[in-house]
């Protein structure tokens, strides 16, 4: 609170020179057509999806119109048709229904998995402290600067081996000791106090319900930013997918197998609608979580 | 005497239990004293035991094994069957696809993996400090700039890099706007389609790492800025002498794990090209001998190539940690 009274008094005093104005107009100036830029994709990719269902990608006749022209003979069809053009990888055997249900059950089983596991390890990294606990978060390190670029081979093997390439029993492999943004989760439990644990141990809570009662929920609001960032990137993974589960394809592999064999050539507005569905889920998450995920994710110094 | 007998026995009967209660066993007695470091030990393995079994098995076990697979490569044995035999044939053949003048792929991927590091540290990382800096300065619409600017990290690899093709590619309408303009396309005269990528990288990459430094930069006390401005020091001067200095751990952090997956720097190489028309890159060339996409699958080749980009890159991160960190560490 004092922080934010000290940041108010001090934005409201501050009072900017003749130069400052000047690079604040054209950092804000540059800001607005690097915004244009990015959001130039989606009115463009919005735009060639509402164009008549079943046209081919042929841009001379599609440029002598203006480019951010409302199409003729606008319609949303291509939405609709875009499920059965996601659909149509793998031969067709799996519905968009299926798809999407993919998506669902592998990124929330993943995130569910990675982040709660994360959350346990840090606590006791962080509270339970011993020579072990020492140890282990001084490995944590080891592994984060010791690039292994060879274990995805050996892991292809050895997931062949036991029969983990597709199998969803593979995403046990989501609990892992230094997974789920470790160092963030283990900086937000570095900034909670011990002692709201040894208040509720006098009043004699057990260790597991001083986590999980007391603790945890503290960490909750930092950590929906880390469960929010884990989710998109787990719905966005196309290439596990293609290495170890492309019997439970997601959208995210859908769109990426649906441009590698050119299937949009002959219907590009379903497929861009197709694209554009894809991004539907993750685009309402962030934009509710934006803030959360913008002002509440720090990550501080790799040392003890 | 029969029945002092069976008194006496009775008496022995009802001492025996009350002898039990007396003295409990040795591991009883233990947690009786210790019953808090008890729980907690108990606590605190219940909550690791599997992450580390896990991490046993799924890391230390498969990172060992692809020492090993490095070493090793499938021949046809002398009773005819499939096998694999000792060799360091996977090491020649790297040096051969690293010299040879004809289709050096590593060459390629080395260079291109150079060219991917030097966008990200030098050119995407500067620029993402200053967007954030006035970010935190709240210049005009930066809650809306700030989530426009991070799109391009929430959106799938493969959606982005099919929007970024339709719309900025070769034939693109912004290829043919400028055609129509009796201009050449910068992106069509590139010299190949590297620099598209690189140029894509830089373009959606400024949001990566935006959201730790912005997160650092909101952790500045105020007053030190304050103390600044009253010293009399400009906006650039209170970027590089109060605010660098005070997200300094951040960038270390940043800096560190760059350096550390200096030789694994890519782009989205798969949806782009699979490698193809001079993208090649050394992650991806991996990933393309394991998965066979873009090479032919050899999972021992990936391994002794893998185990020779840690060799380089274990030692450099470990320096920059030093040169980091200096003499606290």
């Amino acid at each position: 609170m004092n922080s934010y009274l000290a940041r108010r008094r001090y934005s409201n005093k501050r009072k900017m020179s003749v130069s400052e104005r000047i690079v604040f107009a054209l950092a804000f100036l540059i800001f607005v057509l690097y915004a244009a830029f990015i959001l130039f994709f989606f009115v463009f990719a919005f735009l060639g999806a509402l164009r008549p269902d079943g046209a081919s990608f042929d841009l001379e006749r599609y440029m002598h119109h203006n480019l951010f022209s409302w199409p003729e003979n606008a319609s949303f069809n291509s939405f609709i048709n875009s499920f059965s053009t996601l659909a149509s990888i793998n031969g067709g055997r799996d519905s968009f229904l299926v798809i999407t249900w993919n998506s669902v059950w592998r990124t929330t089983t993943y995130v569910i998995l990675s982040i709660l596991t994360s959350s346990m390890v840090c606590y006791v990294l962080v509270f339970y402290r011993s020579k072990i606990t020492r140890f282990l978060y001084n490995l944590g390190i080891l592994v984060a600067i010791l690039p292994l670029y060879g274990s995805a081979a050996a892991t292809y093997r050895f997931y062949n081996n036991i029969g983990f390439i597709n199998n969803p029993f593979a995403l046990i492999t989501s609990i892992g000791l230094y997974g789920g943004y470790f160092f963030y989760m283990y900086s937000f439990y570095k900034t909670l106090s011990w002692e709201y644990a040894e208040a509720a141990f006098v009043d004699g809570a057990s260790h597991y319900r001083v986590f999980f009662q007391v603790m945890m929920p503290m960490v909750i609001p930092s950590a929906s930013a880390l469960f929010v960032m884990s989710f998109i990137s787990s719905w966005n993974d196309y290439e596990s997918t293609l290495l170890y589960m492309s019997k439970y394809p997601n959208l995210a592999y859908a769109v990426f197998a649906l441009d590698s064999a050119s299937k949009y050539i002959d219907n590009y507005p379903a497929y861009l609608a197709g694209v554009l569905i894809s991004l539907l889920p993750i685009l309402i998450l962030f934009l509710i979580f934006q803030n959360s995920i913008m002002e509440s994710v720090h990550l501080g110094g790799l040392k003890e | 005497m029969e029945e002092t007998e069976r008194k006496r026995a009775r008496d022995v009967s009802s001492e025996a239990p009350a002898k039990e209660k007396r003295k409990p066993g040795k591991l009883r007695s233990y947690y009786q004293k210790n019953q808090k470091k008890v729980d907690s030990v108990i606590f605190a393995t219940s909550f690791l035991i599997v992450p580390v079994i896990l991490f046993i098995i799924f890391y230390i076990f498969v990172n060992v094994d692809s020492f090993l697979m490095a070493f090793r490569a499938q021949r046809t044995l002398g009773d005819g069957t499939v096998g694999e035999v000792w060799t360091i044939d996977n090491f020649k053949r790297i040096w051969t696809l690293l010299t040879d003048s004809d289709g050096a792929i590593i060459r390629e991927a080395l260079f291109n993996t150079v060219l991917f590091n030097i966008v990200n540290i030098f050119v995407t990382l500067p620029v993402t400090i200053l967007v954030c800096y006035f970010f935190s300065k709240k210049i005009a619409g930066y809650r809306a700039f700030r989530a426009i600017f991070y799109l391009p990290c929430i959106i799938a690899g493969s959606a982005l890099v099919v929007l970024f093709k339709f719309a900025l590619g070769d034939g693109g309408p912004l290829d043919v706007l400028f055609r129509n303009s009796g201009y050449t396309y910068p992106l069509s005269s590139a010299p190949s389609a590297i620099i598209t990528i690189l140029i894509y990288n830089f373009l959606f990459g400024i949001g990566g790492n935006m959201i730790v430094i912005s997160g650092a930069m909101h952790s500045i006390n105020p007053q030190m800025i304050e103390a600044g401005r009253i010293d009399g020091c400009n906006w650039f001067q209170e970027l590089i002498y109060i605010i660098f200095p005070s997200i300094w751990p951040t960038i270390s952090t940043i800096l560190i794990l760059s350096v550390a997956g200096f030789l694994g720097a890519s782009g989205p190489i798969l949806p782009f090209t699979k490698g193809a028309h001079g993208t090649m890159t050394l992650s991806f060339y991996i990933f393309a001998l394991v998965s066979g996409q873009g090479a032919t699958q050899d999972l021992y080749l990936a391994s002794a190539i893998g185990l020779i980009m840690t060799l380089i890159s274990f030692p450099m991160a470990l320096v920059v940690k030093k040169v980091v960190y200096g003499k606290e560490n």
